[in-house]
């Protein structure tokens, strides 16, 4: 008799089976489908459905979970990638959506854990392509929250290991700039750039990261390589704002004493324009001595004006330079005074890197 | 509830296997139990597939069903419940827990057969088509029946087959539960009320196997999945103690909803019981319609969506209320089906939403996640609503798997449980079974009954106490003296044992005077009893001996006092 039950739901069990599977793949099917076509509401109510006949399928949870977080049920979400993750501690898709629901919700320490979960997580398909991407997006993440040191360390890790191709190398030189490491940048645009001498995203971050340091010469030459390329009025504006720098830089050693005079008297003469639209701008009279910094700034343009009129020998005047890169900096990042010229934009350029230009 | 003569079939002793019986009786049983197991487990696998047929078949495999199924499903197929209930099966209304505790106590263990098959058509179709039940107590009670059926046919004992009816129980809520500790212990505190090595070890058996043969089939996850567990912050106790609160009052208006309904139900014309599980069915059917079909059936999957923090706690609190209207509904009306599932929906439910509601107004006190808040409201409607306490408990931490709940289950449920018997001093299955007209014994109720001891009639000892090697008219001078009708005499290295002074006396008449106490006392020894002995193991020895030594459990040597049958007949009778 026992025989005969067990051989009864034997039979009858595996005609159930393979209905709760029919079902569980097709509402499975529907709900992706729904998910792929934006439509994360059906989805999530078809995939719930496949879970009802096929309860732990990590596949189908993930998806719903997938579905949830697309429907912005970031609470309900994250608690099904969480139940995932108790299941599978290691597994590296889960943690990179944990990591990105953590990013959505600001909350950088267990964004960065599960980040880091997910890079040292197993992944199904090609694992080294997949760990890089998420070190890329945790590059991105820790950029975006300015947690620059962090960056940077996780940069150096990722060129240790990045696919050596002018792509890779140009998203670091990028992600570079981004910290504000123009040195490094500047050397993985110079890679990029060798990699293919026609990219122009890798010639005008070049040119960027070049002018930035002060390099003005080399950046000249990665934006009219760009130029050539490309003819963009913006690489254009590049060109022209890099050959006035050029042109008005009195921090030159090349240059003789009646230029260097002339240069600084344009600079001068930059600053003064500025100052009266920045007067003009905050009301302020400039002809009054006060203590407002406007009318402290052209009292000192009074002085050094004065100074460098003055100025009897090229050493008088190099010495000159350090006040006149204060006064010029300060001028120009005076606020409000309106839109800057390209003449003024210039002065900022030439007199903020002063300090590494005398070195 | 219309009680049939009891059909007993098994005879006082001539066995099938006398023999045998008398030299592997217990080994035969625990074997017997393990097959009575097997056969539970694989109808309880075709009951739930036959559960989830229905389902599909009647509302759709969606978790939503459509229009005008969900409407029609439930009330339709009450119709049909009620006939085959009514004509058919008049045996298999309610949940099944006060029928085999009826079998163990009045039946001597009988269950028909045609129960487990009514039951089981009856019950698939009712929660199949999304009445407010559960599958539980009918898979104890079809597991029950089985346990008796097999008990028959191999013409048990009827002390055996009065046990056999439990042992199948917990085979059968054991596979349904997909938990045979709870399920063990839902039955030796509610059905048997009882520890004993025999029958324990009989149900723990059935239960193993039976949890043993569902898993073969449908696979060892559980009901629903138990997010991650945790208990950190002591002061998070004060939240779970106004979850048992709030648990408790719940419990009472579950209760007292079905104490108060469904005797008036039962009043009704006998024409209206066939449109009662309809009607039922019906309105049950327009509260899924009106956009919450989460009360239809067992529901399962949306405790698994409560634990999973997937509603808000508004939703959990009205789910948790649409719950008790819809089961209050389904169960009085007569449609046979468990309140196990219905319970632990409840409890979910409602644990969510307190935990919810305390997290929104003491953040700082709530750092648990809603599902751990709704996997303790759980054993909290269990605590209060089904009064087991001790299941209660063991049931959270089996299904969680986590024993770091340990403390907050065992707060709150006993919170739950207090109160509850405070307000409600008669539990849900003996209320059901006193509606039923049966005098079922009250397990909460023999809990609390008080045990008398030996302690409570022993009286200081009052005869005079004898070595065996005095000579017995030394004895009887000493009785005499004292005026005593018994001597209680030691007898190292043999105990105790006493002696009448009429004894004495035709002995010394007879010219045995100077033989010593030891030739005139009884061969057997006094039985040892002890202060805190049940009142009954000296009543079992008083009529062989008319005064009992009480000795002290480390030297026995020392008396603490004498019993007598005089004095337990006093102590009874007070």
């Amino acid at each position: 008799m026992a025989v005969v039950f067990f051989a009864f739901t034997f039979s009858v069990n595996r005609w159930y089976v393979q209905r709760r599977q029919q079902l569980s793949s097709t509402w499975f099917d529907k709900g992706r489908d729904s998910l792929n076509a934006d439509r994360p509401a059906e989805a999530i109510g078809e995939l719930r459905t496949a879970l009802v006949y096929s309860h732990d399928n990590s596949q189908y949870l993930f998806t719903l979970a997938e579905a949830l977080e697309a429907s912005n049920r970031v609470a309900e979400a994250r608690s099904y990638f969480l139940n995932l993750l108790e299941d599978q501690p290691g597994s590296g898709p889960v943690n990179l959506q944990l990591a990105r629901l953590a990013e959505k919700e600001n909350e950088p320490e267990n964004a960065i854990r599960y980040f880091n979960g997910a890079i040292y997580g197993a992944w199904e398909d090609d694992p080294v392509l997949k760990r890089q991407q998420v070190r890329q997006e945790l590059i991105n993440f820790l950029i975006v929250k300015d947690f620059k040191t962090q960056a940077r360390g996780e940069l150096l890790t990722y060129t240790a290991e990045m696919p050596k191709n002018g792509n890779a190398q140009l998203w670091v030189a990028q992600a570079f700039s981004r910290i504000g490491d123009d040195r490094s940048a500047l050397d993985f645009y110079r890679v990029a750039v060798r990699a293919n001498r026609r990219d122009i995203t890798a010639l005008l971050g070049a040119g960027r990261a070049a002018f930035h340091m002060g390099r003005f010469r080399n950046a000249l030459e990665y934006f009219k390589g760009a130029d050539e390329i490309h003819d963009d009025p913006a690489t254009a504006q590049l060109i022209q704002l890099v050959t006035l720098v050029i042109d008005s830089n009195p921090f030159e050693s090349r240059i003789d004493t009646k230029e260097r005079r002339q240069r600084l008297l344009l600079a001068m003469d930059v600053v003064d324009h500025r100052l009266r639209q920045c007067a003009e701008a905050q009301n302020i009279d400039l002809d009054t001595i006060g203590t407002n910094s406007l009318q402290v700034a052209r009292a000192r343009w009074v002085y050094l004006d004065s100074q460098i009129r003055h100025a009897r020998t090229g050493a008088d005047l190099v010495q000159l330079l350090a006040p006149i890169a204060t006064l010029v900096t300060t001028v120009e990042q005076q606020d409000p005074c309106g839109l800057p010229t390209a003449e003024d934009q210039a002065m900022l350029r030439i007199y903020q890197n002063a300090e590494d230009l005398q070195q | 509830m219309n009680v049939p003569a009891p059909a007993v079939t098994a005879p006082d002793s001539g066995e099938v296997f006398p023999k045998r019986e008398r030299v592997h009786g217990e080994r035969f049983f625990l074997l017997l139990a393990i097959f009575i197991g097997i056969f539970s487990g694989l109808a309880v696998v075709c009951f739930r597939i036959a559960i989830e047929y229905v389902r599909i078949t009647l509302l759709g495999p969606s978790l939503s069903p459509p229009y005008p199924r969900i409407l029609l499903a439930p009330a339709l197929t009450g119709l049909l419940v009620a006939v085959l209930v009514i004509f058919l099966f008049p045996k298999v209304r309610g949940s099944g827990v006060n029928q085999t505790k009826s079998a163990l106590y009045i039946f001597d263990g009988y269950i028909p057969f045609r129960t487990a098959i009514g039951k089981f058509i009856c019950s698939g179709i009712a929660i199949g088509s999304g009445q407010s039940l559960g599958p539980e107590d009918p898979s104890l009670q079809i597991g029950a029946s089985i346990a008796s059926a097999l008990g028959r046919r191999l013409r048990l004992t009827r002390e055996r087959l009065r046990l056999i009816a439990p042992i199948g129980a917990a085979a059968g809520l054991s596979a349904a539960f997909n938990s045979p500790i709870s399920a063990i212990l839902f039955v030796i505190e509610e059905v048997i009320g009882r520890w004993s090595a025999g029958i324990f070890g009989a149900v723990v058996l059935s239960a193993i196997s039976s949890v043993v043969v569902t898993r073969y089939f449908l696979g060892s996850q559980p009901l629903f999945r138990i997010p991650a567990v945790q208990f950190t912050a002591p002061s998070e106790l004060l939240a779970y103690a106004a979850l048992g609160i709030v648990g408790a009052f719940a419990s009472i208006v579950f209760s007292k909803a079905i104490e108060i309904l469904r005797p008036r139900m039962k009043a009704l014309p006998r024409w209206t019981q066939f449109l009662q599980p309809a009607i039922a069915g019906l309105i049950i059917g327009a509260i899924g319609w009106a956009g919450r079909p989460e009360v239809m059936g067992a529901g399962y999957e949306f405790i698994d969506r409560a634990m999973h923090n997937q509603f808000t706690w508004q939703v959990l609190g009205i789910l948790a209320g649409l719950k008790i209207l819809t089961t209050v509904l389904s169960f009085t009306s007569g449609t046979p089906g468990g309140m196990f599932a219905p319970t632990l929906f409840i409890g979910a439910m409602l644990g969510g939403a307190v935990g919810g509601v305390e997290r929104l107004l003491f953040p700082h006190l709530v750092t648990g996640s809603i599902g751990t808040y709704a996997l303790v409201g759980m054993g909290v409607l269990f605590a209060g609503f089904l009064r087991v306490p001790m299941t209660s408990v063991f049931m959270v931490l089996e299904v969680s798997g986590n024993y770091s709940i340990i403390v907050p289950v065992i707060l709150a449920n006993t919170i739950a449980y207090l109160i509850s018997r405070s307000l409600q001093p008669v539990g849900i299955f003996d209320l059901l079974s006193r509606q039923d007209g049966l005098d079922l014994p009250s397990m909460e109720e023999e809990r609390e009954e008080r045990v008398l001891r030996v302690e409570d009639a022993m009286h200081p000892v009052n005869v005079p106490i004898l070595e065996s090697q005095n000579i017995v008219e030394d004895a009887l001078a000493s009785a005499q003296k004292n005026g005593a009708k018994q001597i209680l005499v030691h007898d190292p290295p043999f105990g105790w044992s006493s002696v009448d002074a009429s004894a004495l006396q035709e002995l010394v008449r007879n010219g045995e005077g100077t033989r010593t106490l030891a030739h005139s006392l009884p061969e057997t020894r006094m039985p040892p009893v002890y202060p805190d002995n049940r009142l009954e193991v000296a009543l079992r020895h008083a009529h062989h001996w008319p005064i009992l030594a009480v000795m002290h459990r480390a030297d026995p040597r020392q008396l603490v006092g004498l019993v007598s049958m005089h004095d337990i007949l006093e102590t009874l009778g007070h």
